[in-house]
């Protein structure tokens, strides 16, 4: 359903010719999009619960009524759906505050971007042949609805700064869509690192402009990732 | 020839001929020392110990594209042609932005009806 509330979408297109092999047959790709796969139970992933269906011949879809839809296309392209509004990704508050406050949840944000990440980073490994890189995007609508502006607090959920909702950083514009191209590589080992990246341009769109993003870490060879160790030892808010 | 002179037995030659300038027209057909005289003609293609006629269809087809290896090399990159412009003009109609904002657009219910 079109809907003028909050909603992102998450896409993985691979660079240059590729495709799943026996695409609408019974197999491993079916299996992934309907055990997407989670860090914690009961967390922010795109889990849907949902079996596979072919939709017009043309792709692959799961979903999990209007908050999760997840569409795979033979050509190795993936577009998730995913409602940015209260019943999901601004998890936490009441319709009523939503709409006066839209306050994104920060952890909802960062972990769904993860779980995206290492469920692309499964899908391209059926890739035939395999794409050198790939463009990761996500895209917000509905930034501005009502009177209202979703705004984002760069904190942990368990901080009082979130929880009194100071600090705000107002989405500057109604609509957003950030393009990241990987290696291949990249993707299928780290996809952590990739989430962080991801994340990273989300976070400068609302201008927030620390690299101190909540649930990130440092390796030891000093690249920034989000750490899953983080969110699952994190509040669930 | 035997000694009364009244069989005998006879060889032709026919030496290789040219691929490029098969196949013949039968023009002339022997039987019992006659010349039958025929409205129709016909090509065969010698098969061990049997003439073997072409069909209609396989007549039809030589007489559409030609048997001389050029015309059926001019076939093949013709063919080949066909396929390479076939496949430029898909890659044209698929601009990647194009292709994911009309998927975007799907996937948000938002898409145009025809």
């Amino acid at each position: 359903m079109k809907t003028d509330r909050p909603v992102f979408i998450y896409s993985m297109t691979p660079r240059g010719r590729t495709a799943y092999k026996q695409f609408f047959e019974p197999g491993d790709l079916k299996k992934i999009i309907e055990q997407p796969g989670q860090i914690r139970p009961t967390g922010w992933d795109l889990t849907t619960r949902d079996r596979a269906r072919i939709v017009g011949g043309e792709y692959l879809e799961v979903a999990n009524a209007e908050r999760k839809r997840i569409q795979v296309y033979e050509d190795g392209s993936v577009l998730v759906r995913v409602s940015g509004d209260e019943d999901f990704l601004s998890w936490g508050q009441n319709s009523n505050n939503f709409d006066q406050a839209p306050r994104l949840n920060t952890l909802s944000l960062i972990e769904f971007t993860l779980n995206f990440c290492k469920l692309c980073s499964r899908l391209v490994a059926l890739l035939e042949p395999q794409p050198r890189e790939i463009n990761l995007k996500v895209e917000l609508k509905n930034a501005f609805f009502g009177d209202a502006k979703l705004f984002l607090i760069p904190h942990l959920v368990s901080s009082r700064t979130f929880t009194m909702t100071d600090d705000r950083y107002y989405a500057p514009e109604p609509s957003m869509m950030r393009n990241v191209t990987v290696a291949t590589d990249e993707l299928r080992t780290h996809p952590n690192v990739v989430a962080y990246v991801l994340i990273r341009r989300i976070f400068y769109w609302f201008r927030v402009e620390s690299d101190e993003i909540p649930y990130t870490s440092v390796t030891s060879n000093g690249v920034r990732i989000v750490d899953e160790n983080l969110i699952i030892n994190s509040r669930s808010s | 020839v035997n000694p009364e002179g009244t069989h005998g037995l006879g060889i032709i030659e026919v030496p290789p001929q040219n691929p490029d300038r098969q196949y013949f027209l039968i023009a002339n057909a022997v039987d019992g020392g006659f010349r039958i005289r025929q409205f129709v003609f016909g090509i065969v293609r010698r098969n061990e110990s049997s003439n073997d006629p072409f069909t209609i269809a396989q007549l039809y087809e030589y007489t559409q594209k030609g048997k001389s290896s050029l015309a059926q090399t001019l076939t093949r990159i013709e063919d080949k042609l066909d396929a390479v412009l076939t496949q430029g003009r898909h890659v044209d109609a698929s601009d990647p932005e194009d292709v994911y904002a009309a998927r975007a657009a799907r996937i948000l219910d938002e898409e145009e009806n025809p």
